[in-house]
């Protein structure tokens, strides 16, 4: 009975150990933390230097590259989403307009960015 | 068994598991993360982003607040790399100052980062001055005085001399034209008790080439194989250009215009590949440090230096120096 207790407090000393190695001191995936894992507002920020990076090079595949790290459902959907409530929030063109324009350049085009060009060219 | 050494077994075994179970099983999540915390290769490229955005205009509140807690190290090293990016791919001179003046901000050095950043690399976007309650009555003109701009506009002031002249020009005929130009430096330098003169290339310097509806800009020193004073342009058969260094203000030092070759030196046009010489070096100057480890001492006194003649090719003048010495 002495040896089993025993043992499980040895266990329970080893897991506890374990837990604070493997979450705290050298978590494993320390180097690969992405930009997906930001704060809502610091990806809002980072979909806005990709498309004004964009409107600046013109290098698709470098936005795309930069999107996807995003890790959304597809990786315009993080573009989409963001441009789609700025709009609706109704931001200014200096926002918008190189989010529309990046992601007609990915060929996505939603009923707000049609309504949102339409508005600005009328 | 004794009771430590199941203990020990059991440590050994939770340990174990526990970092199969942190590690691959449900290893750290992250969220809510910040710039500062991205792995290496993507904080990289956020802060290159950041710099760019700036370089074309963003406010430094919010550049800074990307930036913030981001190694100044690591912007560093980014700022001075998309500096030489954005010089090489010509972009417009404002942006190029703004990006010397965030790296200068964060502690880069360098010769393109002091030659765009100019004097205020302290404060890279200074707040719009505040006006102050004065003890004498408003005056009815401004006080202030602007910093000036540089101005294309023409002034009917008498311009002064290119700070460089042509020493040397060589025409090739090339289908494709260009125009390439070394800045060099003469200087005199003394080889056992002989004088001699030497040249030497000037790195880091901006070339302009301005035609009718354009202009292009080129740092030299990006090509060290060539000399670090080198710098060559593309040019089109027909325009004519000027060519400035430093700032394309002023009169050129060279206005031409890309000709067809002459009939016996074949079909293309012509190529130039000239040598400027730096005008703006001081007068001679001696500095006689005499060094004896042994022996009685001796004293020397410089009692003349002077500059005498006109000056040779090169733009240089003999210095005579006369040295007194008492045993």
């Amino acid at each position: 009975m002495k040896r089993l207790l025993g043992f499980l407090v040895g266990v329970a000393l080893g897991v506890a150990l374990a837990m604070l190695v493997g979450w705290v001191v050298f978590p494993l995936d320390r180097q690969e933390i992405t930009p997906a894992s930001m704060r809502a507002d610091y990806r809002a920020e980072y979909v806005r230097l990709v498309a004004a990076s964009f409107g600046a090079d013109g290098d698709l595949d470098v936005a795309e590259a930069r999107l996807r790290a995003l890790e959304g459902m597809s990786f315009t959907a993080p573009l989409v989403e963001l441009t789609e409530q700025w709009i609706a929030e109704g931001r200014s063109v200096e926002l918008v307009a190189p989010l529309v324009e990046l992601a007609r350049a990915f060929n996505v085009e939603t009923p707000a960015m049609v309504s949102y060009v339409a508005g600005a060219d009328g | 068994m004794k009771l430590g050494g199941v203990i020990v077994v059991g440590v050994v075994l939770g340990l174990v598991g526990g970092l199969i179970y942190t590690w691959f099983v449900a290893p750290v999540q992250y969220y809510d993360t910040y710039p500062p915390m991205l792995a290496a290769r993507y904080r990289r490229d956020w802060v290159k982003m950041a710099v760019e955005d700036y370089g074309r205009g963003e406010s430094w509140d919010r550049t800074e607040k990307r930036l913030v807690d981001v190694p100044h190290e690591e912007i560093r090293v980014v700022a001075v790399e998309t500096l030489e990016h954005a010089v090489a791919q010509g972009e417009p001179a404002e942006m190029l100052t703004r990006v010397a003046r965030l790296a200068a901000a964060y502690g880069a050095t360098g010769p393109g980062v002091t030659l765009y950043a100019g004097a205020q690399v302290v404060a890279p976007a200074a707040p719009a001055p505040t006006s102050r309650p004065s003890p004498t009555p408003p005056a009815a003109t401004p006080t202030s005085s602007p910093v000036p701009t540089p101005t294309l506009t023409p002034t009917p002031t008498v311009l002064p001399p290119p700070p460089f002249r042509i020493i040397s020009q060589t025409l090739t005929c090339d289908p494709l034209p260009s125009i390439a130009v070394s800045l060099q430096l003469s200087r005199t330098v003394e080889v056992r008790g002989r004088e001699r003169q030497e040249m030497i290339g000037l790195p880091m310097r901006e070339l302009w080439l301005i035609w009718d509806d354009g202009a292009d800009r080129a740092i030299t020193g990006f090509r060290p194989e060539l000399g670090l004073g080198y710098v060559d342009f593309d040019v089109e058969p027909g325009r004519t250009y000027n060519l400035y260094v430093d700032n394309p203000y002023g009169r050129p030092i060279l206005t031409v215009q890309v000709e067809p070759c002459a009939p016996e030196d074949g079909v293309g046009w012509t190529s130039r590949s000239l040598v400027l010489l730096d005008q703006t070096q001081p007068e001679a100057t001696a500095t006689v440090t005499p060094t004896l480890t042994a022996g009685p001492a001796i004293d020397i006194t410089v009692t003349a230096v002077s500059a005498t003649g006109t000056p040779d090719a090169l733009g240089t003048r003999t210095a005579t120096v006369t040295v007194t010495s008492s045993p």
